[in-house]
């Protein structure tokens, strides 16, 4: 990553209020020439508003969107080099599916014999070869997605816009397409901004994704960095799950639990905090065990009565409840015998892997 | 559902259900099979019983200036009221569907004015205000008229239309770098014709046959329904039995084909695939 080109799109402060209303406060990221980014948020937190400013169906209350290192704000959606696949596709229902990929191209004043050749490439690239004399209404939800996504790539915007692209599709489809998508991504090596509720499909997909709450940005990273260190309880939750203990920082590096230290927490974990301190320590699923009360933990541990055992197979997810009432999690392998319900054990981690945040 | 055998009960109400279909279906056509039936009978004042039938009344029927002339002018008037009416009740209709008016409901409530007003006031109304413009009456007025009448609820089958018209394709057009003009020949004219077109055909078969509001703003202009109105007067020439009965076979016609097209249209244009 060694160009000098301005990023694809920089979001520059943005705020958008609808009258009393506010969808956006106050987000501020840029978007890497190539790269793919995820929007990822809750439902109703500002992630479709914030890519209709980007493609221009909406216009900032304040700040500055630029995309290329030019402004476009005030700039009509037809005069923005993005091109976007839309939730529901809309894919136009009285156009062919060769049609429906032409019309960009058509709208750009590109020659006929130029558009045929583009369009054919099109239809192989997402696997639709022989497709194109189709009615839309004679192709699969599957089908339509691909339609979709090759209509606004084969103008080859500067950057490609995606809202929720596989919300449609069931389960097995929507892998098969998050793979594909993936794909061309590299293939083209344009610049993706997809917006998504799932946290999985982000994960897997992106370069970065900005994690939003209640339309702010509370972290803007790489996957592995959200997972591992996410800056704010909300991320922690939000990605990938995690067991959370609500704690204040005391005196001497210690971490309190309900007033009482917790055991096996190294004092460099509280090293930034003040004590008095509301904090969070984060606890993924995976890195805690299980063992019978009183004996050694290997680090930090905390107790917590069993209220139910899920054996899937090679994976059996432990939960259990804490003093406080919260739920804690583990993934033990499913070959180890599991606590008893209703038994009070102690869940222990590598404190090398839990991580805090401010609450 | 059909197989079960139906209890003697069941069958007594199937009985009366048909029955009343029968009723219904004679109530509504037998007027109108009276008068082509009519439209043959040879003798000059037809009546039942038919003797003697003949196609002649078709002849003479077409052979008459004045009921020809009168025919071509309803024909003329009805189609322009009806492009009037389609064309000024699309971007209303756009307008109430798509953008956020304040006071919608008031607005759409006296968008029915004219639907729901009795046919005489209206009438009354339009005579009293062309005593100030006394140069429209005649085929003005009546187009005036008739275009009121028709393009408010042609405003309303459209509203209801274009709700259900999906944004997205809009926003998609646009995307792709269609201007508002292109996004508009492109992708909501197209996608709109079929209500387009039933909407026309139901303001010009009104007002091809709208009499009452056309009596009283008519002038001199005599339009189809009232030279058969004035000619009831004297006996009912078999000629205007023949003319009627053309009239009634093509509407019916063309109003059967344009509904089974626009149903078809319908379902090529609004299956969505999703999932
Ligand atoms: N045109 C509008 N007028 C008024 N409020 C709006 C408008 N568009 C969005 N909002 C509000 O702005 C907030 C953010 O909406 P947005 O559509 O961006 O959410 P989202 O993150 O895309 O949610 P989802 O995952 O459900 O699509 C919501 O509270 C919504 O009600
Ligand atoms: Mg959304």
């Amino acid at each position: 990553m060694t160009n000098t080109k301005p990023p694809a799109v920089e979001i520059d402060a943005i705020t958008k209020s609808y009258g009393e209303t506010t969808a956006i406060r106050g987000v501020s990221m840029d978007v890497r020439d190539g790269e793919f980014v995820t929007i990822l948020g809750p439902s109703g937190c500002g992630k479709s508003t914030l890519l209709r400013m980007i493609s221009g169906f909406a216009e900032p209350t304040t700040g500055d969107v630029r995309i290329g290192g030019k402004s476009v704000v005030g700039l009509a959606p037809y005069k923005r080099d993005t091109a976007m696949v839309f939730q529901d596709y809309a894919l136009f229902p009285h156009r062919t599916i060769a049609e429906n990929i032409a019309f960009g191209l058509r709208m750009r004043k590109v020659e006929r014999a130029e558009i045929a050749r583009r369009v054919d490439e099109m239809l192989a690239l997402i696997n639709l070869s022989g497709y194109g004399g189709r009615r839309v209404s004679e192709i699969s939800g599957g089908q339509a997605q691909r339609v979709a996504l090759g209509r606004a790539l084969v103008v080859r915007p500067s950057v490609l816009l995606l809202d929720e692209p596989l919300g449609a599709l069931d389960m097995k489809l929507r892998k098969q397409m998050q793979a594909e998508l993936k794909k061309i991504h590299r293939e083209l090596g344009l610049t993706f901004v997809a917006v998504t509720h799932d946290q999985e499909e982000a994960l897997t997909l992106s370069d970065r994704i900005a994690v939003m709450n209640a339309g702010s940005v509370e972290q803007f990273a790489d996957p592995e960095t959200l997972y591992r260190r996410p800056a704010t309880r909300f991320v922690a939750d939000f990605v990938g799950g995690a067991n959370l203990i609500d704690a204040e920082v005391g005196p001497a590096g210690a971490l309190l639990f309900r007033g009482l230290p917790l055991s096996g927490i190294g004092s460099d974990a509280v090293k930034d905090r003040a004590i008095g301190d509301k904090v969070s320590l984060v606890v993924r699923p995976e890195c805690v065990a299980t063992s019978a009360l009183g004996g050694q933990a290997p680090g930090p541990a905390i107790e917590a009565m069993v209220t139910e055992v899920l054996f899937s197979g090679a994976v059996q997810q432990i939960v259990g409840r804490l003093a406080d009432g919260s739920l804690f999690v583990a993934h033990e392998q499913g070959l180890k015998p599991p606590p008893e319900r209703g038994s009070t054990v102690l869940f222990h981690w590598d404190g090398s892997l839990s991580w805090l945040v401010a609450r | 559902m059909s197989a079960r055998p139906r209890s003697p009960q069941e069958r007594g109400g199937f009985a009366l259900l048909s029955l009343y279909a029968v009723l219904i279906y004679l109530f509504l056509y037998l007027p109108i099979a009276v008068i082509v039936l009519f439209a043959f009978d040879a003798k000059p004042i037809p009546g039942l019983p038919l003797d003697t039938l003949t196609t002649g009344w078709f002849v003479e029927a077409l052979r008459d200036q004045k009921l020809t002339g009168s025919l071509l002018t309803s024909l003329r008037l009805a189609v322009v009221s009806a492009i009037l009416s389609t064309l000024l009740a699309m971007p209303a209709a756009m307008v109430l569907a798509w953008l956020p008016i304040r006071f919608k409901s008031l607005v759409m409530a006296m968008v029915l004015g004219p639907v729901v007003l009795p046919q005489l006031v209206l009438g009354l109304g339009l005579v009293i205000l062309l005593r100030s413009a006394p140069d429209l009456v005649g085929e003005p007025a009546i187009i005036l008229a008739h275009t009121t009448i028709t393009s408010s609820y042609a405003t309303l089958i459209l509203y209801s239309r274009f709700l259900g018209f999906r944004r997205s394709y809009i926003e998609a057009a646009m995307n792709l770098g269609a201007s508002e003009l292109v996004v508009f020949r492109e992708v909501i004219l197209p996608l709109v014709r079929p209500a387009l077109i039933s909407v026309f055909m139901l303001a010009f078969t009104d007002a091809f046959g709208e009499f009452v509001v056309a009596w009283f703003v008519a002038g001199f202009t005599e339009t189809l329904p009232i030279t058969i109105w004035t000619s009831l007067r004297q006996v009912i020439s078999p000629k205007v039995y023949a003319l009627s009965s053309v009239i009634i076979l093509v509407t019916l016609a063309i109003s059967l084909v344009s509904q089974l097209w626009v149903i078809r249209q319908t379902r090529l244009t609004s299956k969505v695939q999703t999932s």
